[in-house]
């Protein structure tokens, strides 16, 4: 077993998180493993997986919550576990559910963190409440609140260290629509002012509305990262062919080697386009049904969603899992 | 296959060097956990029963029925009620201590927040080391506050008190120390000769002028051999008739404070172990009056150094000499408050005793302080 080595000297990395080979291990499981992650530094970055892939754990090991087996990782550009302390001081992190004490106030939770954090934590108490909206209700005691304050109560502690970093593990979890829309514009705001946000999420639609790059993890793997744009181009393009007769139509495209996946719903055929497809592709499959003597009603590309790219290329395709 | 990430620059904000790498617990720290603990009701309350409301329901409800009905309802104080109460709030106090340690070290990882602590970048032993003074200064206070109260009752609203006290039919003046009861009483021998303090420990032997034993025997030399029963007889007496001098207050005031820190601390550190408030405080309480009393009552063959690592062997020899007679039986022993321990077995020697009560001290400190350090948030 490597031991884990921190980088010898701290540098100004482009990086805010930067992983390379970090494996955690539970047992004979591995929870992360050999991961190498890059989250650039200024930007919102999605960390998506399906349940149980290894987000929440390669989270906790990032942030000292738990011991990695091996590898080496920096936060900021320090490296930790070994300047950890140096390093948490500008991250604000949300891990699984945000729980505090519940029998004393939002604000005295924050009290005590603050004296942890030291510095001018304290301070920013009363500006974090009312960033986060709680401030009406920071006085009554967190067992009164909502798992939705309880969330906002969570980004306000981290905003009471104003990190550079934020770590939120599901942080739209319990929110209502408009509780969504709040937190994606925080989420918004915070980047606009020069932070970053790595934000893991099974709300595959939020991250791509509110994430630039993402990664995604399965079985403790990073198998995919990078900009979402440039991720979903390299997802195979989906046609919708409406036709007289769509058996007949399947048999033709499926001699034809022009398409990957078929399927039928409604009368309506999808056919999923080989890699490296083009528009002349989707030319050229009119074509070949007119000549196969299918008559077609109408062709639509189906602009593919981090959803469904998501789903293409994780373990878990078909699974309800998310 | 991964895309290729681009990677804006941004300036790299300030990376704070300051000091929460350090072990020790900024004051802020300490306060703010105070406060935490201070705002549980259920455990406030629990602690005020146990070591206020205790001495200010008896001592208080004496007080008012002496003023009621002074002929049937004595003087509030006393010094067998002062002892009398004494015992139940070290007893209580340590158990109410444990609870307070065990709910300082567990419920942080609990209640979800050990994990936002450990995020802020603080030492792990600092958040730990924070809780020490944090839980003292709710318990010490109040034990402190309980226990003037019986002495001011005790002292001002007491029975009248004796110049001399009674000892197996002699009478010898008041607070002597040892070594000036042994004067006293080698220099009125001949006064004392043939009474019935000049009979030994068990009653039979009778001086005369003659000496132990018959004719001819020596009183002084007596004295000398049988002096350390003699001075128990004094001290028992002494606690019985009077009350505890103000120097006897203070230690008594000590001893009990010590074993609220002992609880204090062992509940820490057995609560940060297991992470199980309800659990350490079960175990604390039977180690207290189930365990203790067990080993410290009866001598078990090839395991007298075993019984004396108990931390309840330890106090009760360290028990000052003034709170001795409440127990109804004391040992041969000698301890650094003055007394002789209530131990129903050999005492062990004074540096062994001191040994045992600081290496609980330091060992459940160091226990609790490696598994915050080491434990997965």
């Amino acid at each position: 077993m490597t031991l884990v080595e921190d980088p010898p000297l701290e540098r100004d990395s482009e990086w805010a998180v930067e992983t390379h080979g970090l494996t955690k291990r539970f047992g004979p499981q591995v929870a992360v493993d050999n991961v190498e992650l890059l989250v650039p530094r200024g930007s919102a970055f999605g960390y998506l997986g399906p349940n149980g892939a290894g987000k929440t754990t390669l989270i906790r090991t990032l942030l000292g919550l738990t011991h990695a087996d091996s590898g080496t990782m920096s936060l900021l550009g320090v490296p930790v576990p070994h300047q950890r302390a140096r390093a948490l001081a500008r991250v604000g992190a949300i891990v699984d559910e945000p729980r505090f004490h519940g029998h004393i106030s939002g604000r005295q939770n924050l009290q005590l963190l603050a004296a942890a954090r030291g510095g001018g934590a304290a301070d920013r108490i009363g500006p974090s409440l009312e960033r986060v909206r709680l401030a009406e209700r920071a006085d009554d005691r967190v067992s009164s609140y909502s798992m939705g304050m309880r969330q906002r109560l969570g980004v306000a502690a981290c905003l009471i260290g104003d990190p550079e970093l934020l770590i939120l593990d599901e942080p739209m979890n319990g929110l209502d629509p408009a509780g969504m829309h709040e937190m994606r514009e925080m989420i918004e705001s915070l980047v606009a002012e020069g932070r970053t946000v790595m934000l893991s999420s099974h709300l595959l639609d939020e991250v791509q509305r509110t994430c630039q790059a993402v990664a995604i993890v399965d079985h403790g793997r990073i198998i995919r990262q990078g900009p979402i744009q440039d991720l979903l181009r390299t997802a195979n393009a989906v046609v919708r062919v409406e036709c007289a007769d769509p058996a007949a139509a399947t048999s033709l495209l499926g001699s034809s080697g022009l398409a990957e996946r078929m399927e039928t719903a409604d009368g309506v055929l999808s056919v999923t386009l080989p890699t490296g497809s083009t528009r002349d592709t989707i030319a050229e499959v009119n074509r070949r049904l007119v000549e196969g003597g299918v008559a077609v009603y109408g062709l639509q590309e189906v602009q593919t969603s981090l959803e469904d790219w998501f789903l293409s290329v994780t373990s878990r395709l078909g699974e309800p899992a998310l | 296959m991964s895309a290729t990430v681009t990677a804006p620059r941004t300036p790299t904000g300030r990376l704070a060097d300051d000091h929460r790498g350090s072990w020790l617990p900024t004051w802020h720290m300490i306060t703010t956990k105070f406060m935490e603990l201070r705002k549980r009701r259920g455990l406030m309350v629990a602690i005020v029963l146990l070591t206020l409301a205790l001495p200010v329901l008896v001592l208080g409800l004496r007080l008012l029925f002496h003023v009621i009905d002074p002929s049937h309802y004595g003087p509030a104080g006393s010094p067998t009620v002062f002892e009398g109460l004494c015992d139940p709030i070290a007893q209580f106090g340590f158990i109410i201590a444990a609870a307070v340690g065990a709910t300082a070290g567990a419920t942080d990882l609990g209640e979800g927040m050990f994990r936002h602590l450990v995020i802020t970048g603080r030492s792990r032993v600092a958040l730990f080391f924070a809780r020490i003074p944090s839980g003292l200064a709710l318990l010490l206070p109040l034990v402190a506050i309980g226990f003037t109260f019986m002495c001011l009752v005790t002292a001002f609203e007491g029975t009248p008190q004796p110049t001399t006290v009674n000892v197996d039919g002699g009478t010898i003046p008041l607070n002597l120390s040892e070594g000036q009861l042994h004067s006293f009483l080698l220099d009125h021998a001949s006064e004392f000769a043939g009474g019935p303090i000049f009979k030994g420990p068990n009653g039979n032997i009778t001086v005369g002028p003659g000496g132990p034993g018959g004719p001819g025997g020596n009183p002084q030399q007596f004295i000398r051999s049988n002096f350390s029963g003699i001075y128990q007889d004094y001290l028992d007496a002494q606690a019985t008739d009077l009350n505890p001098p103000a120097n006897e207050m203070a230690k008594i005031g000590l001893w009990i404070e010590l074993e609220v820190t002992l609880g204090f601390i062992i509940g820490l550190g057995l609560g940060s172990l297991t992470g199980q408030r309800t659990v350490t405080v079960i175990i604390l309480i039977a180690l207290q009056i189930i365990v203790t009393p067990l080993l410290s009552g009866t001598v078990i063959p090839y395991f007298l150094d075993g019984q004396r690592l108990i931390i309840g062997v330890a106090m009760d020899q360290l028990r000052p000499a003034a709170l001795i007679s409440v127990t109804g039986h004391h040992g041969p022993g000698r301890a650094i408050l003055g007394g002789r321990g209530a131990l129903g077995i050999p005492p062990m020697p004074t540096w062994a005793m001191v040994s045992v009560i600081v290496g609980w001290i330091v060992g459940w400190t160091g226990i609790g302080a490696w598994r915050m350090a080491t434990r997965d948030a």
